[in-house]
């Protein structure tokens, strides 16, 4: 597992700006990928349900990667990575599978509804902004944000 | 934090399978093997406290969902007992506060089941 902090281009103490954890694709990664993702949030002084929101959401995507990746038996590490961007805290989870594939009407995808494309459908239903997009080499990226408020960062974390 | 836990009890004529910890893609397979043990053993009447449930995702609930499956193949029931912020919020986005039974407490789902 590797954390990241960005260098920070300012010569004050601050906090990291992005911070980006690296997992391997194993079902046993997840819950370090929620644990990464509640601890930005709460570094940024999200509301607790935020946070809760924001677990979630990481770990339906984390989830999908690892299974599609199981799949084809990659072991390229998934990416967690977090950013403040102005008022909003941006998180973005790549990874070398393919995306999730909605299933047809009326029919279950491979896996089933609950552990097929359900889990990264759930984080459109939690956040407005959500993408999940195919990466120029055939991977996923999940992307989501909410607002922050800056002033409310909890600069000791 | 706690580990996560699975075990099972019976209450009268229900068997209750306690859960403790997170339910996700590495927990979940334990929680689904109790409940193919439960329904094997021919108890159709399941009552799954969540209520030391920290976290649930889409594969806790597929989880929960396939237990349902089996129990009414036998006319039988699973009901929930749940009322953690973060595990009822994830039950509701999926709409599956439909679908399960739910309560508050032990009690509760003894009592009107």
């Amino acid at each position: 597992m590797i954390i990241e902090p960005a260098a920070s281009e300012t010569t004050e103490a601050r906090a990291p700006e992005r911070s980006v954890l690296e997992i391997p694709p194993d079902p046993a990664s997840i819950r370090t990928a929620r644990l990464f993702a509640a601890a930005v949030a709460r570094h940024f002084a999200c509301a607790e349900g935020e946070v809760e929101d924001v677990r979630l959401a990481v770990s339906e995507a984390v989830t999908s990667a690892v299974r599609a990746q199981s799949d084809l038996r990659d072991p390229t590490p998934i990416r967690v990575a977090a950013e403040r961007a102005d008022s909003r805290l941006l998180f973005e989870i790549t990874s070398t599978g393919p995306p999730p594939v909605a299933p047809e009407a009326g029919q279950t995808p491979p896996g089933g509804l609950y552990e097929g494309s359900l889990g990264v459908a759930l984080v459109d239903s939690l956040f407005d902004d959500s993408a999940i997009a195919r990466t120029s080499d055939g991977g996923t990226l999940v992307a989501f944000s909410l607002a922050i408020i800056p002033e409310l960062m909890n600069e000791n974390d | 934090m706690v580990d996560f836990s699975v075990r099972d009890r019976t209450e009268g004529p229900w068997t209750v399978i306690d859960v403790e910890g997170e339910v996700d893609m590495f927990t979940a397979p334990k929680l689904r093997e109790r409940l193919v043990q439960t329904v094997d053993q021919g108890n159709y009447r399941i009552i799954v406290n969540l209520q030391g449930v920290s976290f649930m995702d889409s594969t806790g609930l597929g989880t929960l969902v396939g237990g349902l499956k089996r129990v009414k193949e036998h006319d039988g029931t699973l009901a929930l007992i749940c009322s953690q912020r973060p595990v009822l919020r994830v039950l509701t986005i999926t709409g599956l506060t439909n679908v399960f039974p739910i309560f508050e407490s032990l009690e509760d789902a003894l009592a009107k089941s």
